[in-house]
């Protein structure tokens, strides 16, 4: 692979455990795959999900929960 | 630290679940309700399609808690990983042969970005729906679920009715075809 297509599956979360360890120490010692990661994360980055700011309140109460779970009303 | 309290409190609920403690359930619910039914609101888009869903989601989260493993994950992250996971099975099925996500990755405003970032922003998702579009839907599909959703490989494997290492491959094919499509846009 590549070093752009190490970065971009690294960004991707794709690599393995062991590869993505290895891309993980190259990024403190390399200043080159740092540049490559860091392009991918601006690439990706608007896949991101926006985060929650409003949260709703739950109209499913226990009971109902209840009855789904467990068979009772 | 209120958060690592919740965890801890999250993560020892999760236990008594799987040790089929019905009060834990209840106290699940109280805990996270509001928290899991927004995010299945805010997926599905459809409030009454959430609500229906959060009832699916329970009997899921009685049955599947025993699964959890508190030393790869945040009891949270599990849960919110349980509801995406169902929220996308809801989407699919609304969604026929379209991508679940419909036609485009969508993108909210982000009040603190400045007009240049915005523009920036714009551009980005454009080529990026753009480079979606030239892979297959379940290709693109897969991509969207484990980057945008944070699904594993073992929850698309169940999504997709195939093995964990199947769909790591495709996975691992689909990124590299978005990356050359974008690269090659780029030149």
């Amino acid at each position: 692979m590549t070093i752009d297509e190490r970065a971009f599956a690294f960004v991707l979360g794709s690599l393995d455990d062991l590869a993505a360890a290895d891309v993980a120490e190259e990024i403190g010692q390399s200043n080159r795959m740092r540049e490559r990661v860091s392009y991918w994360r601006r690439q990706l980055a608007p896949l991101m999900p926006p985060p929650v700011e409003e949260v709703f309140e739950n109209p499913v109460s226990w009971d109902e929960v209840e009855a789904v779970v467990f068979g009772q009303l | 630290m209120e958060n690592e309290v919740l965890e801890c409190a999250t993560e020892e609920v999760l236990k008594r679940i799987a040790g089929r403690d019905k009060n834990a359930l209840r106290e699940l619910h109280q805990m996270h309700g509001n928290k899991l039914y927004t995010e299945l609101a805010r997926l599905l888009s459809d409030r009454e399609l959430a609500r229906i869903t959060y009832l699916e989601l329970m009997p899921r989260v009685w049955r599947e808690a025993a699964t959890y493993d508190p030393s790869v994950e945040d009891g949270l992250d599990w849960l919110l990983r349980r509801t995406r996971c169902l929220a996308i099975e809801r989407l699919k099925e609304k969604a026929g042969d379209q991508p679940f996500y419909g036609r485009n990755i969508a993108w909210e405003e982000d009040a603190d970005l400045d007009q240049t970032e915005r523009q920036l922003r714009h551009h980005q998702v454009g080529r990026i729906n753009t480079a979606l579009r030239t892979l297959s839907v379940q290709a693109a599909e897969m991509l969207v679920a484990r980057l945008v959703y944070g699904l594993s490989l073992d929850d698309l494997g169940s999504l997709y009715n195939l093995p964990s290492q199947v769909v790591g491959r495709r996975v691992r094919s689909a990124g590299v075809a978005l990356r050359t499509q974008l690269l090659g846009a780029a030149c």
